[in-house]
């Protein structure tokens, strides 16, 4: 059951990385990021489904290691990353039940991953190639090994204000992606860090 | 004494977990018009015609632990695939089963042959009638109105129509030995027909396991 845990570590590394990815850095002409939050839909679709799945949710990021992933819709998931530990709840007849055995060697291995990324420059990460097409797209490569055997690339499109995505598309297959749109991002805002602590 | 009383307990424990439940008899068939609306109301269980259904899949093991997924089962023709995911959306297993069993994506733990195997042996009891030739409907010797299809090597399937609008579906092994079980119940009306909004399907045994299974969304395609 660890490895299930270690994918959704992969998972939640892949989709987490534009927010890392420039946090806590400075740039010219760009405010630096303390904090992102947006809503989500996220698209689902796979050669065997007739039709995508859709799923509703909310990001938030606080510098420089917090995160609340909540899905709303179809189940109410969340999960907060905080300190390094990991915690997986699911809404279970009106009350939240804590999913046990989050692998917490699963998740350093993403920590890991995300301070390298705060320390050095994307380009030189060992896990993705980085291709920029454009001033708003970028297109990330898995350079070999684990992520290389179910993900085949990843590609961010930008959205005009710095340190916001408009969509994050991982594509597994052939015909099987998973498109996150975010909508309504706020850039900075104040966090109550009760927000990773409890669902 | 303190420790015998212990030691005895733990054995009449470890023996009741042993125990196995037995096939019942069938004590009356039923003929005609009577077995009929029995068998239709037995096979009204399986949706008719292609169908996507989505459900969220809490797998239990016998030990307590066990995770969350969202699975997908499409039924197009004779074809039944079936899709695990993470409810993040990463796909962890994917299927397809025709004439043969075709994986075509298995990540660990699910990436096992003999898992990948029972997992479709699993979704085939849940969404498609049990082959088998000779049918009997009647009542059994617990006094339940079922539907029994006799399978090869002696395995055979009973599906219960119980009061209350739940079914049941029992798997018996060649020794009559019951090898899985599958409840369900709060069916709810929708684009492919009356649908069971709850499904816990249980495999008995130490290695055994429980899935249990909320209806999210049932479409024609």
């Amino acid at each position: 059951m660890k490895r299930i845990y270690l994918i959704l570590a992969f998972t939640v590394f892949v989709f987490c990385f534009p927010l890392f990815l420039h946090a806590g850095k400075e740039k010219a002409g760009q405010p630096l990021i303390r904090s992102v939050q947006a809503d989500f839909v996220q698209e689902k679709q796979l050669p065997i489904l007739a039709k995508p799945l859709f799923s509703r949710g909310r990001f938030i990021f606080q510098a420089p290691q917090s995160l609340r992933w909540e899905y709303f819709t179809p189940l109410h998931t969340v999960l907060l990353m905080r300190q390094g530990q990991v915690r997986k709840f699911i809404e279970e007849d009106g009350s939240f039940r804590e999913e046990q055995g989050m692998g917490v060697d699963a998740m350093q291995i993403v920590l890991q991953e995300i301070s390298g990324w705060l320390d050095g420059n994307i380009s030189d990460t060992e896990t993705f190639s980085v291709t920029e097409v454009g001033e708003e797209r970028i297109i990330l490569t898995p350079r070999d090994g684990a992520f290389a055997k179910f993900i085949r690339r990843i590609e961010l499109q930008l959205a005009d204000q710095a340190g916001f995505m408009k969509t994050v598309t991982l594509y597994e297959g052939e015909g099987a992606y998973t498109k996150m749109s975010f909508t309504d991002s706020v850039l900075n805002g104040k966090i109550p860090e009760t927000t990773f602590v409890s669902p | 004494m303190r420790i015998a009383v212990r030691i005895l307990c733990l054995l009449l424990l470890s023996s009741c977990s042993l125990v196995q439940v037995q096939q019942p008899f069938m004590t009356n068939t039923a003929g005609g018009d009577v077995a009929r609306v029995l068998r239709d109301r037995c096979e009204s269980l399986f949706a008719p015609g292609t169908f996507q259904q989505v459900h969220s899949i809490r797998f239990s093991k016998a030990d307590g632990r066990g995770a969350t997924v969202l699975g997908v089962t499409v039924r197009d023709g004779d074809t039944l695939k079936c899709g695990l995911m993470g409810v993040e959306g990463f796909v962890l297993f994917e299927a397809e089963l025709g004439e043969s069993l075709k994986i075509e994506r298995a990540l660990p733990p699910f990436d096992n042959s003999a898992f990948a195997a029972g997992l479709m042996e699993d979704v085939q009891t849940l969404f498609l009638l049990p082959d088998g030739d000779v049918v009997n409907c009647g009542t059994s010797s617990e006094g339940e109105q079922l539907c029994r299809y006799e399978q090869s090597y002696g395995r055979s399937t009973d599906i219960i129509v119980s009061e209350g609008d739940t079914f049941h579906i029992n798997v018996y092994d060649d020794k009559k030995r019951r090898v899985k079980n599958v409840v369900f119940r709060s069916f709810t009306d929708t684009a492919i027909g009356r649908t069971a909004g709850e499904i816990e399907l249980t495999v008995p045994g130490s290695r055994g396991y429980t899935l249990t299974m909320n209806l999210i969304s049932a479409e024609k395609i």
